[in-house]
C-alpha cells in the first residue's frame, strides 16, 4: 500500500543566493505524515518551497515517483503536489467556493469552464474540511481557522499525493490547532495523501507525526521516528534551551517541557543517582529531573514502575531482566555510576534477595565518601524480606549517610 | 446588497446599453444639433438591411457631420477608454495594488515620451507613419513598466507607498525628458504639448484604425489569461502552486497592458485617472474575478471616456476642455478618497 520512496531527495541543497539547507538526503513514503522541525530561519520554509517546485534546487534532486520534481510541467506537478502557505490572508471578496474551485485549475482547460466533475471534488472538499456552510461567504470576513480550512480545501481539491504546509497551525488557538492537526492526520489516513508539514510546536509535531525532520545549521540534524528525534540531546543541542522530555499521558508520545533559563537550579545541577524499585523512586525520579539535575538510577528490573518512569525520562538506566536477581556484572556498573555522582539517593524501597546486593553497593559507595541521602517513608523492619540481611546493612547505611529525609520532597533542601 | 448581486448578474447588458445610448447622446451633441433619433436613423440607413426601407428625410451635410467628424471621435474614446480601464485592470491585478493605474505608475509618461520621440522625429507626419507613434509609445510604457516594477517591488509584493514613490520618482523623470524635448523640438513644439493635454478633438477614423486592433489583442489576451489573473490575485506563490507559469503570464500581461497604454496614449496624449476608477469601481459592482472584471471594466472605460469628453465638449462650449484636465478634475479627488480609506476592501495579499 505505501511506496518507501513515493518522495525523495537526493544530495539536496537549496537556498536562494546562498544556500540555507545543505545535502539533504532522505526519503518519504506514500502515506506519511512528516514535521519538519528546526529554529527559526533554520530554513524549513525554503525547503518547503523546494519540495513544491518554487525555488530550482541549488544542487541535487527532488524525486517525486521517481519523476525529477523541477522538471514537471506546472499543470502535472499542480495536480500532484498541493501546498498551503504560512499566513497567507485574501483580502479579496471571493467566496469560499470561488477560492476552493481554483484548486481545479490545473484541471480545467483554458477557456473552459468548471464541469460537473470538478464541481463535485469542490463540494468534497468543502464537506471533508468542513466549511460547506461557508460556501457563499466571502473568504476576506472569514476568520483565521476558516480561512486555514478553505486553503486546506482549494489543496484538497487539487486531489494531491502530497500535501505540503508550511506552519499551518500558527496564528491560530489552541481549539483550532488541534482541529486542523485532526483534520490533516484524516486526511493523511483516509485519502492516504503524504504530508510534509513545517511545524513550529514540537509537542504537536510529536502528537501528530509519524516522522520528523529536524533541521539546523543547514543541515539535516536529525531524521526519523518521533522517539528517535524527540529526545533530551537533540532539543538542548539544537535549541539550546533546558527542557525535560516525558511522556504524553494518554498518547504515550514525548513531550517537550520547558524549563526557565533564570532558574539558579541550572547552576547548581547536579548528578545525582537513585536507587529505587517498586515504583517508590518514581516521584523522585521526576523530581530530580524536572529540577535539571542529572539523574541515574539502578540497578532496576525492566518493566518496573520505576524503570518505566526512567525510561519515559530518557535517563541512564542501569538495568536486569524482570523478576531475576541483581547481577554482580549490574552492580559494578552500578557502583562506577554511583562514584561518578555528586549524592547518591536511596529511595524508600523494599528489600528481598533479587535486590540486596544494591545494599551492597551502596555501602561500598559510602566508603568512598560518596555523599548518600536516605528516604525513610516507611520504618525498613516493615519492608525488609530477607530475613533481617537488609536490616542491618541499611542501619550500617544510615549511620554513615549524608542525611535521612522522611519525605522525598525534603531532599531538594539537602541537596541544595 | 440586492442591488449589488442584480448588477453583478446584469452588469454587462446593462453596460452595453448605456453605452449604446451614450453614444448616440454624443453624436447629438455639437455646433450643430442632431437629435439622438435622428442620429440612430443615419446610422441604420448605412446598414444594408435598413437603407432599403428609408428615406433620407435629413440634410446630407448631417451625414459627413455624424460619420466623418463625430463618430469617429466618438469611437475613438470607446476604445481609448476601454484600453485604459483594461490596462488599469491589469495592472491593478497584477501588482495586488489598488493605486496602480497607467497614469500613477509612470506607464502613460514612458508613452508619452515614447510618442513625443516618435513625433519630434516626424514620424507621425505621414499618414503610415501613426503606426510608429503606438509602437514607441508602447515600448515606452513597457520601459517605464518595468522600472517601476523593479524599484517597487519588495519580498514579492508591490506595496502600494512604494509604487506611488517609484512613480512618483519615475514620472518627474520622464516629464523632465518630454520637456527637454519640447524645448530642442522648434518645430512640433506645438503638436507635442496640445498632444499631450489629452483630447479627441480633430481625430478621425484613421486613428480607430491604428488604436483599436491593439484594444482587440490586448482584450483577447486578457480574456484568455482572467482565470491566471484570479490566481495571481492570491500570491505568486499560490499562483505558481495551482498550475499558473508565473513568470510567463506575469510578462505577457504587462506586456499587453503597457502596450494598451500605448495605444491610447498615442491616440489621444495623457489621460489620467480613467485606469484607476474604472477597475475599482467595477470591483466593487461585480467582484475580484476577472472573467466578469475584464468585460466589464473595458465596458465601464467606455461609458466613462465618452461621458467625460462630452463634458469636455459641452462645458464651455464653444470653448472645448482638454479631456485629461475633465478626468483629472474628477479623478483625482477618487485618488484621494482611495487613500484615506485603503485597506477596507482592496489590501495587500502577503507578508
Amino acid at each position: 500500500m505505501t511506496v518507501p520512496d513515493f518522495l525523495a531527495v537526493r544530495d539536496l541543497t537549496c537556498g536562494y543566493a546562498a544556500p540555507v539547507l545543505e545535502d539533504l538526503n532522505f526519503q518519504i513514503g506514500q502515506g506519511a505524515l512528516v514535521g519538519i522541525i528546526g529554529p527559526n530561519a533554520s530554513g524549513k520554509t525554503t525547503l518547503l518551497k523546494t519540495l513544491c517546485g518554487l525555488l530550482r534546487p541549488r544542487s541535487g534532486l527532488v524525486l517525486l515517483e521517481g519523476q525529477i520534481l523541477h522538471n514537471l510541467k506546472p499543470a502535472i506537478r499542480s495536480r500532484q503536489v498541493a501546498v498551503v502557505g504560512q499566513g497567507v490572508r485574501i483580502a479579496f471578496a471571493f467566496s469560499v467556493a470561488e477560492v476552493v474551485m481554483m484548486g481545479r485549475h490545473p484541471y480545467i482547460p483554458r477557456m473552459g469552464s468548471p464541469s460537473s466533475q470538478d464541481w463535485e471534488k469542490v463540494e468534497w472538499a468543502m464537506e471533508v474540511t468542513g466549511i460547506s456552510h461557508l460556501a457563499h461567504r466571502p473568504v476576506s470576513n472569514l476568520s483565521g481557522g476558516e480561512q486555514q480550512r478553505v486553503f486546506i480545501a482549494r489543496a484538497l481539491a487539487q486531489e494531491p499525493e502530497l500535501l505540503l504546509l508550511d506552519e499551518p497551525t500558527s496564528f491560530l488557538d489552541i481549539g483550532h490547532q488541534v482541529e486542523i492537526l485532526d483534520l490533516l492526520k484524516q486526511l493523511n489516513r483516509r485519502q492516504q495523501i503524504a504530508v510534509v508539514m513545517a511545524i513550529h510546536d514540537l509537542n504537536l509535531a510529536a502528537q501528530y507525526c509519524d516522522r520528523l525532520l529536524l533541521v539546523h545549521e543547514n543541515r539535516v540534524f536529525a531524521w526519523g521516528t518521533v522517539d528517535e528525534v524527540i529526545t533530551l540531546d537533540n532539543i538542548r543541542e539544537v535549541y539550546g534551551q533546558p527542557v525535560l522530555i516525558e511522556r504524553h499521558p494518554v498518547y504515550r508520545c514525548p513531550q517537550v517541557v520547558l524549563l526557565s533559563r533564570l532558574s539558579p537550579l541550572f547552576d547548581r545541577a547536579k548528578k545525582v543517582h537513585i536507587v529505587a524499585g517498586g515504583g517508590m523512586g518514581s516521584d523522585i525520579l521526576l523530581n530530580l529531573g524536572r529540577c535539571g539535575h542529572r539523574v541515574s538510577t539502578g540497578v532496576l528490573n525492566r518493566g518496573d514502575g520505576d524503570w518505566q518512569t526512567a525510561q519515559d525520562l530518557q535517563l541512564e538506566i542501569v538495568d536486569v531482566p524482570p523478576f531475576t536477581p541483581v547481577s554482580p556484572e549490574s552492580c559494578r556498573i552500578n557502583l562506577e555510576m554511583m562514584l561518578r555522582s555528586d549524592a547518591v539517593i536511596l529511595a524508600s524501597v523494599p528489600f528481598g534477595p533479587a535486590n540486596l546486593p544494591n545494599l551492597k553497593t551502596l555501602l561500598a559507595a559510602v566508603e568512598r565518601e560518596i555523599p548518600v541521602i536516605v528516604v525513610e517513608q516507611e520504618p525498613i523492619a516493615n519492608r525488609d524480606y530477607t530475613g533481617g540481611a537488609a536490616t542491618r546493612m541499611y542501619r550500617k547505611l544510615v549511620g554513615s549517610s549524608l542525611a535521612v529525609v522522611q519525605e522525598p520532597e525534603e531532599i531538594m533542601q539537602v541537596l541544595g | 446588497m440586492i442591488e449589488i448581486v442584480f448588477f453583478k448578474r446584469h452588469a454587462l447588458w446593462l453596460l452595453t446599453v448605456a453605452l449604446l445610448l451614450l453614444v448616440l447622446l454624443a453624436a447629438a451633441i455639437g455646433s450643430v444639433y442632431i437629435s439622438p433619433l435622428r442620429v440612430l436613423e443615419i446610422l441604420l440607413h448605412r446598414l444594408p438591411e435598413f437603407s432599403a426601407q428609408m428615406v433620407p428625410d435629413w440634410p446630407e451635410s448631417y451625414e459627413t457631420i455624424i460619420l466623418l467628424i463625430r463618430l469617429p471621435r466618438v469611437v475613438l474614446a470607446l476604445v481609448v477608454g476601454s484600453a485604459l480601464a483594461l490596462a488599469g485592470t491589469i495592472f491593478q491585478g497584477l501588482f495586488k495594488n489598488p493605486m496602480a493605474d497607467p497614469h500613477i505608475i509612470g506607464a502613460s509618461a514612458g508613452a508619452g515620451l515614447g510618442a513625443a520621440i516618435a513625433i519630434s522625429l516626424g514620424l507621425s507626419v505621414s499618414w503610415k507613419g501613426l503606426g510608429a507613434v503606438p509602437l514607441l509609445a508602447s515600448a515606452g510604457a513597457f520601459l517605464a513598466v518595468i522600472l517601476v516594477y523593479r524599484l517597487a517591488r519588495s519580498r514579492g509584493v508591490v506595496p502600494i507607498p512604494n509604487l506611488l514613490l517609484a512613480g512618483l520618482a519615475l514620472n518627474s523623470l520622464l516629464s523632465a525628458l518630454i520637456s527637454l524635448l519640447i524645448y530642442f523640438g522648434q518645430d512640433q513644439m506645438h503638436t507635442i504639448v496640445f498632444w499631450l493635454m489629452g483630447g479627441l478633438s480633430g481625430r478621425y477614423w484613421n486613428y480607430v484604425f491604428y488604436t483599436l486592433p491593439y484594444l482587440l489583442a490586448g482584450l483577447a489576451v486578457a480574456v484568455y489569461y482572467a482565470r491566471d489573473l484570479n490566481l495571481m490575485l492570491l500570491g505568486e506563490e499560490t499562483a505558481h502552486n495551482l498550475g499558473v507559469e508565473v513568470e510567463k503570464v506575469k510578462a505577457v500581461l504587462l506586456l499587453v497592458a503597457s502596450v494598451l497604454t500605448g495605444a491610447a496614449v498615442a491616440a489621444s496624449g495623457m489621460i489620467g485617472f480613467v485606469g484607476l476608477i474604472v477597475p475599482h469601481v467595477a470591483r466593487i459592482l461585480v467582484g475580484p474575478d476577472h472573467r466578469l472584471l475584464v468585460p466589464v471594466s473595458i465596458l465601464s472605460g467606455a461609458i466613462l471616456l465618452l461621458g467625460a469628453d462630452i463634458l469636455a465638449r459641452t462645458v464651455l462650449a464653444p470653448v472645448e476642455l482638454p479631456l485629461g484636465v475633465v478626468t483629472a478634475l474628477f479623478g483625482a479627488p477618487f485618488f484621494i478618497m482611495l487613500l484615506r480609506r485603503t485597506g477596507s476592501h482592496f489590501t495587500e495579499a502577503g507578508d
